[in-house]
């Protein structure tokens, strides 16, 4: 199969550096160019990645470089719509970070320009291509405990912030200044817009869609932020099964400005398990785990050590496929517009302090 | 008592434990490892799950076991000496064998333990529940601490319970589960002839005791120590038995309700 001759765009999305190798050793991708928002990024990209160009213009990449033919929105979420209208103009595939826009109407114009223009837009919801949700997924396939009942999730972290600031601008991550409630002074933006996995894998594991949701959140970890950092989602699915999401930033962190070694406050800065109970039992699974442990440098901290699964070998040969082949991922603009609606339903049963039917 | 004098019957731990630390006790008990009425004047010392009635009569006090699980104890010591310090979220779950009949008394439990450990009232619950005894319910408590309980009833029979308590703060992180594992630790295992063994033995006064016997012997001794606690305990349990109550009818009415006089 031919390469795909691949870029990418901003390099400021936390998941950016996870890239770099799957750019560089993919047999399937031929990697072109980047784009840095500013100088800061270009030169932390150039101190990590060699022989790439990078420019500090997306449109002057796209121009000297015309044979790019798909790119990595690796951008804060306010960017989104801009870059794939910038995509849409020159026929390029696109590969977007996991919330492409919590604004629907803005949500259905992508659908429409993508649409339009044949192209492909993958979004990037990589626990797809983990090999323990793939064995969580069989068993229940498989019937291994009956009928579903109750799935846990909890898809919790260290807040990125510091690195990824962003992150921590409700304009900038949800898209707007929305409070999250009338008498509470912080905005929507925070742990829930970093955290849409454990949303789409319910409707992945149970081939049903969010019947209602209710959300509840926290005080805030961190005070300074003025997005929320801590809460807890419950609800039903269509086809009954009860719920229990943690989409939290529960793990503190040390405020670094690039992540690296001790950057964990907490010994384990990311967890993804699930809990699934039906009517013949239940099953328990730690989709990054099990770990190895250590507490040296620099901090001298105990501190989990990920024996990381790769998932994002499978989610670009996916992405080839699609490309080279004519087919549709399967997570589309299309199919994850249900995921981003029920977060949206999140923050509205904040604001309003009941459940949301969907 | 020691290792080498193991007492036979909760009752027999129970008075030994009363002989050895001098307590006289103001009033005759009988201890039950479920509630049953039974004729006389003696206090009926029994687990407050297997109690079905708000309102006991005065000779009925209902025993909160878990309170004496050495692991709460020590949780909510880190809450009380703000070794972790605000809280801001708990996430507890407790799955057993116990089908969709132990619901009821799993909520009980976790909701005095929701309460309990962080030292304050929930104001708020909303619940979805479904078979299998499987419950998600979030609790808003009166200073903002959002709490998860999740319980489920589904384990295979013969299972012994999975479960998980964490204190979220902004200093500091309690649980009683070790950092990256999912199911709990045993103190010893044994492998030999006749498959894999584990105990946990917590009580050197009372080893030799089932835990959940111990925790209610314990329970006992506390009550009878501080006599004071009975009635503290009957308003417990009408509290939590409300409690339970007002979660399945947030599932039934699908609407969060607010806890009376919150």
């Amino acid at each position: 199969m031919k390469p795909v001759k691949i870029a990418m765009l901003s390099l400021t999305h936390g998941h950016t550096r996870k890239y770099y190798q799957t750019l560089r050793d993919s047999p399937r991708l031929d990697w072109i160019a980047c784009s840095a928002d500013n100088p800061v990024v270009r030169d932390r990209f150039e101190r990590a990645v060699a022989g790439v160009p990078c420019y500090l213009d997306p449109q002057e990449m796209f121009d000297r470089h015309p044979e790019i033919e798909a790119v990595v929105l690796a951008s804060a979420n306010h960017r989104h719509l801009e870059q794939i209208q910038t995509c849409v103009q020159r026929g390029v595939h696109i590969l977007s970070m996991k919330i492409p826009t919590f604004d629907l109407a803005e949500y259905d114009r992508m659908i429409e320009m993508v649409e339009r223009a044949g192209l492909v837009c993958q979004i990037e919801l990589e626990l797809h291509y983990n090999p323990v949700v793939h064995r969580v997924k069989k068993l229940l396939e498989e019937k291994a405990i009956g009928d579903l009942f109750s799935i846990g999730a909890t898809n919790i972290t260290l807040s990125p912030v510091w690195a990824f600031p962003w992150q921590g601008v409700p304009e900038e991550s949800y898209g707007s200044r929305v409070p999250l409630r009338h008498d509470d002074a912080r905005f929507r933006g925070g742990a829930l817009c970093d955290h849409p996995h454990i949303f789409d894998l319910l409707r992945w594991l149970t081939a049903a869609d969010f019947d209602f949701i209710h959300a509840e959140v926290a005080p805030n970890l961190r005070r300074d932020l003025v997005v929320e950092d801590m809460l807890l989602v419950n609800g039903k699915m269509t086809d009954g099964t009860a719920f229990l999401l943690d989409p939290s930033w529960s793990r503190l962190e040390e405020r670094l400005v690039e992540p690296g070694p001790g950057w964990e406050v907490f010994p384990k800065r990311m967890e993804v398990n699930l809990l699934v109970h039906g009517s013949r039992g239940s099953l328990l699974a730690d989709c990054f785990g099990p770990n190895v442990y250590h507490n040296g440098a620099p901090n001298d901290r105990y501190t989990v050590q990920y024996t990381y699964f790769d998932e994002w070998i499978g989610l670009i040969d996916e992405f080839v496929d699609c490309i080279r082949n004519g087919h549709t991922p399967r997570i589309n603009l299309r199919h994850h517009r249900r995921t981003i609606r029920a977060m949206n339903a999140c923050y509205e049963s904040i604001a309003t302090g009941e459940p949301v039917g969907l | 008592m020691t290792a080498s004098s193991a007492p036979c019957t909760m009752t027999e731990a129970l008075d030994g434990l009363l002989e050895k630390y001098g307590v006289r006790p103001v009033i005759g008990w009988r201890l039950l490892s479920a509630f049953e009425a039974v004729a006389g004047d003696d206090w009926l010392l029994a687990p407050a799950t297997t109690i079905e009635s708000d309102e006991p009569c005065d000779r009925v006090v209902p025993l909160l076991p878990w309170r004496a699980e050495r692991r709460f104890v020590e949780l909510k010591r880190l809450v009380d000496e703000k070794t972790v310090v605000p809280l801001v979220m708990g996430r507890l779950a407790r799955f057993t064998d116990g089908g969709e009949s132990a619901l009821p008394h799993e909520l009980y439990r976790m909701l005095d333990l929701c309460e309990w450990l962080a030292g304050d009232r929930i104001v708020t619950v909303f619940a979805t529940i479904t078979q299998g005894g499987c419950a998600n319910v979030l609790c808003r408590l009166a200073d903002g601490v959002v709490t998860s309980i999740e319980v489920s009833g589904t384990l295979p029979a013969g299972s012994e319970p999975i479960d998980r308590h964490e204190l979220i703060a902004r200093r500091g992180v309690a649980c009683d589960r070790v950092v990256d594992t999912q199911v709990p630790q045993s103190s010893v295992y044994l492998l030999a002839d006749g498959g894999a063994k584990t105990y946990t033995d917590t009580d050197a006064e009372l080893i030799g005791l089932p835990s959940e016997q111990v925790f209610l012997v314990r329970a006992a001794y506390r009550v009878l120590s501080e006599p004071e606690l009975a009635e503290q305990w009957r308003n417990r349990h009408r509290r939590l038995r409300g409690l339970v109550r007002l979660a399945i009818n947030s599932d039934r009415r699908r609407q969060r309700l607010a806890v009376e006089g919150a």
